[in-house]
């Protein structure tokens, strides 16, 4: 794998590959654990870490470790869902727009530009408190994927766009290559690495953007995800009351997730990038 | 003070490459590959070859603009900027080199390529490149100083209030040529001027070119693949090939007689009123700068390849004073000297 | 003339549409969600424990369907709820009761736009200025470290920078007081020892505004830099022997000034929710904690007020950086 070989060159790819590794261990692990994480009361509150407890346990009685185990592995599902679903969305949308041209496009694009504009944010807290009953994981994916595709859409439009001016484009439509097949025979290769990076991105976000509804308490508090034990340790004052572990946690682990996913997209993409593969030479 | 010529632009074995280094690897483009140049003053030389071939990093070398990854390898280049002496420009600093642009050397870009700043209108660009070099001139006097030039070459007196993309690529084209004659330099160096405009603005430009050169009894190096343009106006040609002068002559002995395979293959392929049979094209495809075959670059495309042609790299040897030719079907020529 | 036609009107026209867009997207939202918006609310004022009298229930669904405008059929809610954005009237606070929604936000807003205003300027420039540089002097040391301090800074949401920069400073050294604003019983007046106390109160949550938003620009501009060095023109330049600080000021700075104007109108959007958030996490009396207090509170008028006054606030906002491009690049004014 020549590919992998070069990417690890890059000191970026190489400290973030192995610190998500290290983030997946820790979702799996969380099949292995010995308590549920939904209730309360499984173990002492508040005691401080030690051999037994490895990160000690907080105040609702729940082992701090293991609960961060599943912490990131909901964290990790709701961001794979929301950013699927978002890619297909935003590839479906750019390939519309840029192939077909014309009112589709302005309308879509219009669409796209009045989502990219209006604070978001805020749309979203009103959305999350209306269906909060409703609330689980996959609801709050999909929510959430409704409001990553402007942005990659646009980006893939422009790459659609200026691959149909190419001449390879000619020559398809002109032997009888049907639209659906040309796009994803000819267009697909062009734009998968785009879609790859662009994923990366969007899962950083969305995770971003949970951690944020759950600390004004939009979700179901109940689902340990890195916003609710946030959430929760705030909620009990940990800060106040110098039990750091319990708040350092999530932040830690969030922060590491955070910078390893930026670099991973960054050194994939710059790899992918000729003109900045080429800056990066010796003098 | 004799009847010969002077030199205005000589190069010495001239070795510039890019040293790319990708991922652990290194590669080395070897672009300009021991060049001997002379260069006199009052005459226009062309440079022809394919692209590929090193054109444009010769420029780059000849400018002095060695930035990274092109880097100066061996060889010297000497500028007569006093109009006696013969001085060597690798060795000046980047301050002094500065002001020898515009005023010693200057550069005729590619129509086709946006060179004009597209946010500044052009007289600024013009106050921007006089200022430069000419100094306790007033912002007055600089405008002035363009625009009795712009007059003088026949452009349209309003085209200095105008941004570049208010302008059609053939007037841009003259607006850069205008501009690089604007300090009469000794040298002016044209890499593709005629390529991408239509035929008619060809025709314009060749014909700026041409009255400028006679007005200022200076130098023009024209590089280009279009043969055409070199017969029209170049006094000598050089023939450019992986990175080495293959041959250089006068126009006429070029067309007339060309020597080196690789020259041949060039000429014969131009197409002639009255001859009606098919042209071959050279044929297999340039070689990669990167790797380069041993020996004559040629080799493995040349119709008459010897033994020794894979083993040695051919010396130049002369014809007559003019005429000069590395091939070994010519002779074992001198390694590295121009005529 | 073109100019106008063929920039200013478009423009002004997509801002209307968009205008409405968003409006509309506000109208429908609680009408298309799967619960009846009336009887959510009735149940978080419950689950927020205020008691209801049993005889009051049909009481308060009347009143809670006017307030939220729910009488008669769509199209007449959609004219009512036009007519009463024309006349500003955002309607009453359900828990400031009877506060209206307009004055609780006046007195919040001139907070925020202080914090954002001058956030955003600060790390627009300076962002700009160190990454024009730094992508000028791209292989020198010092521009390489600050690129691999962005690089650690950009991705972090705000939320998670903010409260690092809480514990850090607030927490850890007490350098700074753990609220923002102004201290508790200070009186507002334009005096300097009120505004040392606002400048004290409001540095934690302007830093972390400033930080997160120079990184962006930082990164983006020095990308930007690196490839307008590229270009022909500045080659072109170099070629002519033009000094250099002509060249890093009129050919490379003003055309990569151009892209950072269009960023700056885009992510405008972001930069706004993310000074909500940082607000809310130094409990900064602005827009933000409004926010925050209103949905712990379930007070939807509110909500609805600072929602839609947003939209209009940033929708604007992008038009007018959206108008001044053109005075930085002559290739839209002149055609």
């Amino acid at each position: 794998m020549k590919v992998l070989r070069d990417l690890f060159r890059d000191y970026r790819f190489f400290i973030s590959f192995f610190v998500l590794v290290i983030i997946l261990i820790l979702a799996v692990l969380s099949f292995f654990a010995p308590y549920d994480p939904t209730l309360w009361n499984v173990v002492p509150k508040n005691q401080a870490p030690s051999m037994k407890y490895l990160l000690g346990t907080d105040s609702n009685g729940q082992d701090i470790f293991w609960q961060a185990t599943f912490a990131v592995r909901n964290s990790l599902i709701i961001a794979l869902i929301a950013a699927s679903v978002s890619r297909v969305i935003a590839v479906l949308v750019g390939m519309v727009a840029g192939y077909t041209g014309g009112n589709t496009d302005r309308l879509l694009m219009f669409i796209c530009d009045g989502l990219l504009v209006i604070p978001l944010f805020l749309i979203l807290v009103m959305l999350a408190m209306m269906v909060r009953q409703h609330m689980n994981l996959v609801v709050l994916g999909l929510l959430l994927s409704v409001f990553g595709w402007p942005w990659d859409a646009r980006v893939i439009r422009s790459v659609i766009l200026s691959l149909r001016e190419l001449d390879f484009t000619k020559t398809a439509t002109l032997s009888g290559t049907g639209t659906v097949k040309l796009v994803l025979n000819e267009y697909m290769p062009h734009t998968t690495p785009l879609i790859f990076s662009t994923l990366i991105n969007n899962i950083s976000w969305v995770i971003g953007l949970e951690m944020t509804l759950a600390l004004l308490g939009l979700v179901n508090v109940n689902v340990p995800t890195l916003g609710t034990m946030l959430n929760w340790a705030i909620i009990y004052q940990a800060m106040f009351l110098g039990r750091w572990f319990w708040v350092l946690t999530p932040v830690v682990l969030a922060v590491f997730m955070f910078i390893a996913l930026y670099w991973l997209s960054t050194s994939i993409s710059e790899y992918l990038d000729p003109r900045t593969r080429i800056q990066r030479v010796g003098v | 003070m004799t009847g010969e010529r002077q030199t205005v632009l000589r190069t010495e074995q001239l070795k510039a490459f890019y040293v790319l280094e990708m991922y652990g690897t290194q590669k080395v483009v070897q672009a300009v590959n021991g060049v001997d140049m002379k260069i006199y003053e009052n005459e226009i030389y062309g440079i022809a070859g394919e692209s590929g071939c090193g054109k444009t990093t010769l420029l780059k070398a000849l400018f002095n603009d060695f930035v990274p990854p092109l880097r100066l390898i061996s060889g010297k280049i000497y500028y007569r900027t006093n109009w006696v002496d013969e001085i060597d420009v690798t060795r000046m600093s980047p301050e002094e080199i500065r002001q020898l642009r515009m005023q010693y050397i200057s550069y005729i870009p590619q129509g086709s390529m946006s060179v004009l700043n597209p946010v500044i209108k052009l007289k600024n660009t013009y106050e921007d490149f006089i200022g430069s070099h000419l100094g306790g001139q007033s912002r007055e006097e600089t405008f002035e100083l363009a625009r009795k030039q712009i007059l003088a070459l026949g452009l349209p007196k309003n085209v200095l209030e105008l941004y570049p993309h208010q302008l059609s690529g053939g007037m841009r084209q003259r607006v850069t040529i205008a501009l690089a004659s604007l300090l009469k330099p000794r040298i002016m160096i044209g890499d593709e001027p005629t390529t991408a405009l239509d035929v008619v603005v060809q025709r314009g430009v060749i014909q700026m070119l041409k009255n400028i050169q006679e007005k200022l009894q200076n130098t023009i190096i024209l590089v280009t693949h279009d043969m055409g343009v070199h017969a029209n106006i170049a006094d000598r040609i050089g023939i450019m090939y992986a990175g080495k002068i293959v041959e250089e002559a006068t126009t006429g002995q070029i067309f007339d007689q060309p020597l080196h395979p690789y020259t041949r293959f060039l000429i014969n392929s131009l197409p002639k009123f009255g001859d009606k049979h098919v042209r071959d094209s050279v044929p297999g495809n340039p070689p990669s700068l990167i790797d380069l075959p041993t020996g004559c670059p040629f080799h493995p495309r040349c119709p008459q390849v010897m033994e020794i042609c894979h083993q040695q790299i051919p010396g130049f040897s002369y014809l007559d004073e003019n005429h000069t030719v590395a091939c070994w079907l010519f002779g074992e020529g001198i390694h590295g000297q121009a005529a | 003339m073109t100019f106008l036609k063929r920039y200013l009107i478009p423009r002004l026209i997509q801002y209307v549409m968009i205008l409405w867009l968003g409006i509309t997207i506000v109208f429908l939202i609680p009408r298309l969600t799967p619960n009846d918006p009336v009887m959510a609310m009735i149940g978080e004022m419950r689950a927020r424990g205020s008691t209801l009298e049993p005889g009051a229930m049909d009481g308060i669904i009347r009143d809670l369907t006017e307030m939220y405008g729910l009488e008669g059929s769509w199209s007449d809610q959609y004219w009512a709820f036009w007519g009463r954005l024309f006349h500003g009237d955002f309607g009453v606070s359900f828990f400031n009761f009877p506060t209206r929604v307009n004055q609780l936000i006046a007195t919040a807003l001139p907070w925020t736009l202080g914090l954002l205003l001058t956030t955003t300027a600060i790390a627009w420039i300076s962002g700009n200025i160190l990454g024009g540089l730094a992508g000028y002097f791209s292989r020198k040391g010092w521009s390489r470290s600050l690129d691999a301090i962005a690089m650690v800074i950009r991705p972090l949401p705000y939320y998670i920078f903010a409260f690092a920069l809480l514990l850090l400073l607030a927490f850890v050294v007490r350098w700074f007081p753990v609220t923002g604003g102004s201290s508790l019983g200070a009186i507002p007046s334009f005096s300097w020892a009120y505004f040392k106390n606002v400048i004290w109160h409001s540095f934690l949550p302007a830093l972390s505004l400033i930080i997160l938003g120079a990184a962006v620009n930082f990164q983006t501009m020095k990308l930007i830099v690196q490839n307008v060095k590229a270009e022909n023109f500045v080659q072109y330049a170099k070629l002519g022997g033009v000094t250099e600080d002509r060249i890093v000021n009129r050919y490379i700075i003003r055309n990569a000034i151009l892209p950072q104007i269009t960023g700056l109108a885009l992510s405008l959007g972001l930069i706004f929710s993310g000074a909500l958030i940082t607000e809310m996490v130094f409990s900064y009396p602005g827009l933000g904690m409004l926010l925050y207090n209103s949905v712990i509170r379930a007070d939807y008028n509110l909500i609805m007020g600072i929602t839609i006054l947003s939209i209009f606030g940033i929708t604007t906002a992008i038009l007018i950086v959206d108008l001044t491009y053109p005075l930085f690049d002559p290739r839209v004014r002149y055609y």
